[in-house]
């Protein structure tokens, strides 16, 4: 199993988000803290995932004493049983880096000649978007994804040229 | 208001990271933070910490030569450790100097992290509807982390 230890949005517009792209634990100039961010940014490594779910509740534990809080969240591929909260599936390289933090909102002022059919993915995934921001059902995330990968294959580096996958998230008790 | 305090810690982790000291003064810096403690920012918890932290780093300050160079914390020893550091850059979307990025990159090979850019990263995407990073990037690491870089900017 894999888990990942998050916090805050990144995208502070769209602080509803519990997808994969958000803040980790952060280094804080505290002595009880410090054994545990040391742990945490270690094991988490290049990627950022962690599987010692015993530490990393103690991590949660200890940062929430301090008022930053975060939580532990499940990553799964594929949709499991499980007793733990569902989120949502978020679209998202395997670094974390999601295309629905934002809740599909522009930033980009560039006008080009895919603005339209950007116009339309907004439009139309927005509404199938969670209170998470998230995906709540296969088959919307699938034609997202599909419409992801055509708009990659026909205007190479219009979006970034990561691999993004579907990522099922619950929250871990 | 802990989400202030944890703004204010990446707030003073970056102005550390990136020397603007070095642009503003000591003084500047110093006027900066105590602006920002008058805003009573974060919790109590959070406003001791960037208390430390902020005492910590103006320590360091002290210790070292003013640069344009990016000042590598003494406890980044590791490939995690300098991933997680990273991502203060992602956050705030402010480009740092070509030397800073060449710094940045060259610890990365030292830390045996990779450094990609293609050259649509470089440009910046010009996607909508969420999809973009639209301001010239490198990635790092294989979390692909966003390091904002300036215009025109080639991986040495």
């Amino acid at each position: 199993m894999k888990f990942r230890i998050l916090g805050d949005s990144i995208i502070t517009s769209n602080s509803a988000y519990k997808g994969l792209y958000r803040e980790e634990p952060i280094y804080i100039e505290d002595d009880e803290l410090y054994p545990f961010w040391d742990w945490y940014a270690t094991e988490a490594g290049d990627g950022g995932y962690i599987s010692d779910i015993e530490k990393a509740k103690k991590l949660v534990e200890m940062y929430a004493k301090k008022g930053i809080y975060y939580e532990i969240i499940r990553i799964e591929e594929q949709e499991i049983s499980t007793k733990n909260c569902f989120l949502g599936i978020d679209i998202c390289t395997k670094g974390g880096y999601s295309l629905l933090a934002s809740r599909l909102e522009n930033s980009n002022t560039t006008k080009t000649e895919m603005d339209g059919i950007f116009e339309l993915i907004k439009v139309y995934f927005q509404a199938k978007l969670n209170e998470h921001s998230l995906f709540a059902k296969n088959e919307d995330a699938d034609l997202f994804l599909k419409v992801i990968n055509e708009i990659q294959q026909l205007r190479p580096g219009i979006i970034e040229e990561d691999i993004f996958k579907k990522y099922y998230l619950y929250k871990q008790e | 208001m802990q989400l202030w305090g944890i703004y204010f810690c990446n707030f003073v982790h970056f102005y550390y990271a990136t020397n603007t000291i070095g642009k503003k003064g000591i003084k500047g810096f110093a006027s900066d933070i105590k602006n920002a403690i008058n805003l009573k920012i974060g919790v109590k918890g959070a406003d001791k910490t960037t208390t430390q932290r902020l005492k910590t780093n103006l320590q360091l300050f002290a210790e070292k030569e003013t640069s344009s160079t990016l000042n590598l914390p003494p406890y980044i020893d590791n490939a995690g450790k300098f991933v997680n550091w990273t991502k203060q850059f992602e956050k705030v979307k402010v480009p740092l100097t070509t030397e800073q990025v060449d710094e940045l990159v060259a610890l990365a090979k030292k830390f045996g992290v990779k450094v990609e850019a293609s050259a649509s990263d470089l440009a910046g995407h010009t996607g909508k509807a969420g999809t973009n990073w639209g301001i010239p990037h490198i990635h790092i690491g294989e979390a692909r982390v966003h390091i904002p870089v300036p215009k025109g900017y080639q991986l040495p």
